[in-house]
């Protein structure tokens, strides 16, 4: 299967209206989605959110703190002013698995991909990296007003699935 | 969390590291926590779905990762961790959550596995799922 631009397209709707309908946030998609190295530097909280079915990949959220302690605030109408709040971090990975359900869903309708999500994991800290092995993937950067954001894709090649 | 949930994971980790040929592996106290906080340098993160439904973490330190990288790489020197090392980290976490999911199959738990994860830093502070976190070291 070639990775198509179709496979990404759901994640871009399901960020901008979850991002708006739970934060009450526009999220400004700057360019197209372009290829990735296998290591992502994290802006401070990543979230990442896996899946398979007839094939596998990854969906990352990156943040900047100040992006997530206002994605927390405005979602929960609490002030936090640490990004290790384990209620920010929860709030992030609740956010990540909202979106990657959505988007999911909506693959596996046009599709039949069958796929399904291990729940979302996040992490915050200073100077990491993440890396997915062997699977191609591709990011989006994005902006609100509150920070920086980048949205990354991940899908395993495989010859199985047609039609997208 | 029943046991019978984390016993196959510590197998096939001893299992997988002793067919690379590393036998000296010493199992630390469980314990039970919502968040994690690593001071290693580098998280292999791999989920699984199907009956059970979860996170794994694997987390080493630097000199372990490239021990065992060497280890499967037949001896080869590993002075550093770049893409192929990456990738052996990422093998490794697929084998020992692949096997222990196969262990899984035999008492009719159905356990399929997703991509891994390799998060590489110190000091990072997690919150793997919001289901119950083990912390085995």
């Amino acid at each position: 299967m070639s990775t198509g631009v179709q496979l990404y397209e759901p994640f871009i709707s399901s960020v901008k209206k979850i991002f708006k309908d739970m934060a009450n946030m526009d999220v400004v998609f700057k360019g197209a989605f372009g290829s990735e190295s296998d290591e992502i530097a994290s802006y401070g909280v990543t979230s990442v959110i896996t899946y398979t079915g007839k094939i596998k990949g990854s969906f990352l959220i990156n943040l900047e703190p100040g992006l997530a302690l206002a994605v927390a605030q405005n979602v929960n109408g609490i002030y936090y002013d640490s990004v290790k709040d384990s209620m920010v971090l929860a709030t992030i990975s609740e956010m990540n698995n909202i979106i990657a359900g959505n988007a999911i869903s909506t693959l596996n309708n046009i599709y039949s991909l069958g796929l399904w999500l291990a729940p979302p994991y996040v992490f915050t800290g200073r100077d990491a990296i993440i890396c997915i092995p062997k699977i191609p993937s591709a990011s989006i950067d994005c902006q609100t007003i509150y920070g920086k954001l980048k949205v990354n894709v991940a899908f395993e090649r495989s010859g199985e699935v047609s039609g997208c | 969390m029943d046991v019978k949930y984390i016993a196959p994971f510590m197998d096939s980790l001893v299992k997988v590291l002793n067919d690379f040929g590393i036998s000296d592996v010493k199992r630390g106290k469980i314990l039970m926590k919502e968040s994690m906080n690593v001071d290693m340098d580098i998280t292999s993160v791999i989920g699984i779905i199907g009956d059970i439904r979860g996170n794994i973490a694997y987390s080493l330190s630097a000199d372990t990762a490239r021990h065992i990288i060497s280890a499967m790489m037949m001896g080869a020197p590993v002075p550093e961790i770049n893409a192929i090392g990456r990738s052996a980290i990422g093998e490794l976490s697929n084998m020992i959550t692949g096997a222990a999911s196969s262990q899984f199959s035999t008492t009719g738990i159905k356990a399929n596995i997703t991509p891994p994860s390799i998060v590489f830093g110190k000091d990072i502070y997690f919150v793997i799922s919001s289901l119950i976190l083990l912390l085995l070291p």
